[in-house]
């Protein structure tokens, strides 16, 4: 009986308040509900408007005639060509951004050789190694390396990085463009992506459950142990996310590369030592220059297309690699996309029947 | 385990300060002279039998335009497929020059006005001439290129009388001895002292001068242009290469002005020249080449005129490592273009109308170098 006699004792004109309270709160968050929408759709469709917009530029090339801007003809950009090519600029009309795919992912996978074991590295000696001040030094500098915008990066290549790569090359008796090479970029790339793979990683590295490190100790693993074994391992997704914003940075750099690698006008190139050119450091070329409205113009846009759907692939397959990493981490069924994809098409219930259906057959002869 | 990590570091870390310190050394007294800039290249340890690295500028570049034409392989301006393989792009005069700079090996070619502004290049003779406004004009340098000027001179749906005399005022400014003065003090360009284009008058006895139409029809006053203009946009397209010396004539143009009109410049390439006439959203058009027979048959119909604004030089530069002053045109054709392109006489000559195919490619440096 007492809580309802509680109730009584409040006053009309406090609860008229209450009510009147909890409704104008309820409008405040109405609208505040509604201009979130609102900048939600407005960064949304800005991603349509690019999207839609590079699409609509992008396929021009291939679908309309085009006038020539040095001469009196016209044509349009045939379509299997556009990936078979080994030169981009084969002649106004003839264009080609296959090799420049492979050109772009061989780049970033060369890259990501040297700069996944350095930012793990270096993320572990940050978090569990150097002692606390030169390791807060040591992650304000790798922090500050963040916040450098590529084109000095492209500059300090420029000015250091190609003559340390001609030396190279010299020693080993090749002979580069004056060092301008596609180890220069890979190198550019490396100390480009490097700072947010460190970060990353220290931030995963960071929130590895203290137990764990205790428990590994207790049990009389020694400290590289420890750090090898549990912090790496448990950090393991912390990382991949890490690794998956740094290979996008390397994807889609187009500054700094161009100014170091050198710009070579076909491929694929193979050897490091050589010119190279990225579907980004060629979108860029000559854009200056280049007149709207003509087939050099508006083929940037098309190997745009190329460049959205490579950097989207690769973001796919990363994150389903990531998820599963995270699920076997956890002990959870993997149902990542490429886990799920592959089930579907391989259910282990056909390869088991057909492995006994062999038996069987076997078993007959 | 700590202390033996610390001081791996440590050593790691120093080691890697001391190789820098090395390289950068090296820099300074190799003779590319690229990082550091201001060191006196010298010839000493050039080794003829390394490769020539050959350097070009995009299909987007009027240099390239005017270099590949010269040569002899003008679809080469637009198709890098005809070019050598071993061919590098870079994104602009700067870029080539430093490039360049850098390779001790490298050879590319340049606009004469930019030549003496980089250390570590130097130009070449070419055929033994060297490029000088003297050798431009009596036409002894063959890697030279004109720099034309086009402009509407009659009223049309999209000029009116008062833009038309905007127009002429400009490229009577461009014709006196001050425009002559920017273009080639300031700008570099060469300029012919018996060409008909330079008036040899001042601008400001232009201005006193009332049989001129533009003069009249714009009203002077005490040695301005008195009307108001502001809300008048004259549109200068065309050539980007011709962009830095239009916009220097425009800029000292406007002061003559007590109103002065806006100075729009859009420059996008020589081919927009005449198409940005002819759609009305230009008024004077650039072009880093001559106009072709499509363009001066436009120009008669529509009654525009077309003016040689001055001549550039293009030169092929090297590293002043390089022993090599000289070369020939047909030595720069063996060195840019792809062997394939003038396998044989019907290749070549549907490639560049002309037969190449007896020409030998040059890929190394003692090909040149005795």
């Amino acid at each position: 009986m007492e809580p309802e006699q509680k109730t009584e004792t409040i006053p009309t004109n406090i609860t008229v308040n209450l009510t009147r309270q909890a409704e104008t709160k309820k409008k405040v968050d109405l609208v505040v509900k509604g201009v979130f929408f609102f900048l939600a759709l407005l960064c949304a469709s800005i991603i349509i408007f690019v999207v839609v917009f590079i699409l609509v530029k992008g396929i021009q090339p291939f679908v309309t005639e085009y006038h020539s801007a040095v001469g009196d003809g016209v044509g349009k950009q045939d379509f299997g060509s556009f990936f078979t090519n080994t030169t981009w600029n084969g002649g106004e009309f003839n264009h080609g951004a296959g090799y420049l795919v492979v050109n772009t992912l061989y780049v970033t996978v060369l890259s990501l050789l040297i700069s996944i074991p350095v930012s793990i590295f270096t993320a572990l000696l940050i978090t569990r190694v150097a002692p606390k001040p030169i390791a807060a030094v040591f992650q304000t500098g790798i922090e500050l390396l963040a916040s450098i915008p590529s084109v000095i990066f492209g500059l300090f290549g420029m000015g250091i990085i190609t003559g340390i790569v001609k030396a190279f090359a010299n020693a080993v008796g090749y002979q580069t463009a004056g060092g301008s090479s596609m180890l220069s970029g890979v190198l550019v790339l490396a100390m480009m992506s490097i700072p947010t793979m460190t970060s990353m990683s220290i931030t995963a590295m960071k929130a590895v459950n203290p137990s764990l490190i205790n428990a590994s100790l207790a049990l009389g693993a020694s400290k590289s142990q420890t750090d090898f074994k549990i912090v790496i391992k448990d950090a393991q997704s912390g990382i991949f996310a890490g690794i998956i914003l740094g290979i996008g940075r390397a994807l889609g750099e187009a500054t700094a590369m161009q100014m170091v690698i050198g710009n070579a006008t076909g491929g694929p190139t193979w050897n490091p030592l050589d010119t190279s050119a990225t579907l980004t450091t060629q979108m860029l070329m000559g854009i200056g220059e280049a007149t709207p409205g003509t087939m050099g113009y508006d083929i940037r846009f098309s190997a745009g297309i190329l460049l959205m759907i490579v950097i989207l692939l690769v973001d796919v397959v990363l994150n389903s690699v990531k998820d599963s990493i995270y699920a076997k981490s956890v002990g959870q069924p993997n149902n990542a996309l490429f886990a799920r994809l592959y089930r579907r098409f391989f259910p282990e219930g056909i390869i088991k029947s057909l492995k006994r259906k062999e038996a069987i057959e076997n078993g007959r002869q | 385990m700590k202390k033996i990590l610390m001081s791996t570091i440590v050593l790691a870390s120093l080691s890697l300060l001391a190789s820098c310190n090395g390289t950068s050394s090296n820099t300074a007294t190799t003779p590319t002279g690229g990082a550091t800039g201001n060191t006196t290249p010298v010839a000493t340890d050039f080794d003829k039998s390394k490769d020539i690295k050959p350097y070009t500028r995009d299909t987007t570049s009027g240099t390239r335009d005017g270099f590949c034409t010269k040569i002899g392989i003008e679809d080469a301006k637009s198709d890098d497929t005809l070019l050598t393989a071993s061919v590098a792009q870079t994104t602009g005069n700067g870029d080539m020059m430093t490039k360049v700079a850098q390779d001790e090996y490298g050879i590319g070619y340049s606009s004469l006005a930019s030549v003496p502004t980089q250390d570590g290049i130097k130009a070449l003779t070419v055929d033994g001439v060297t490029a000088s406004s003297e050798t431009v004009v009596d036409g002894t340098y063959s890697l030279q290129r004109n720099f034309n000027m086009v402009y509407a001179t009659s009223v049309d749906s999209t000029r009116n009388a008062t833009k038309i005399a905007l127009i002429e005022s400009y490229v009577a400014f461009a014709s006196s001895i001050e425009g002559q003065a920017i273009i080639i003090d300031a700008e570099g360009g060469i300029v012919d002292p018996e060409d008909d284009f330079a008036s040899g008058k001042s601008f400001s006895d232009m201005l006193k001068d009332t049989s001129l139409d533009w003069v009249n029809t714009l009203g002077v006053e005490n040695g301005k242009i008195a009307g108001d203009y502001s809300n008048i946009q004259v549109n200068f397209v065309g050539s980007t290469s011709v962009e830095g010396m239009s916009t220097a004539l425009s800029e000292t143009w406007t002061t003559y002005f007590v109103n002065a009109p806006e100075a729009a410049h859009n420059h996008t390439g020589s081919g927009d020249a005449f198409k940005k006439l002819n759609d009305g959203t230009g008024d004077i058009g650039f072009a880093s080449r001559d106009f072709n027979a499509t363009e001066q048959a436009d120009a008669t119909s529509k009654s525009y005129t077309m003016v040689e604004l001055c001549k550039d030089a293009i030169c092929p530069i090297v590293n002043s490592a390089n022993p090599l002053t000289n070369i020939t045109i047909e030595q720069l054709r063996g060195i840019y273009v792809r062997p394939d392109a003038i396998k044989d006489k019907a290749t070549s000559e549907e490639n560049f109308g002309e037969d190449y195919s007896d020409e030998t490619p040059i890929t190394k440096w003692s090909q040149l170098i005795a």
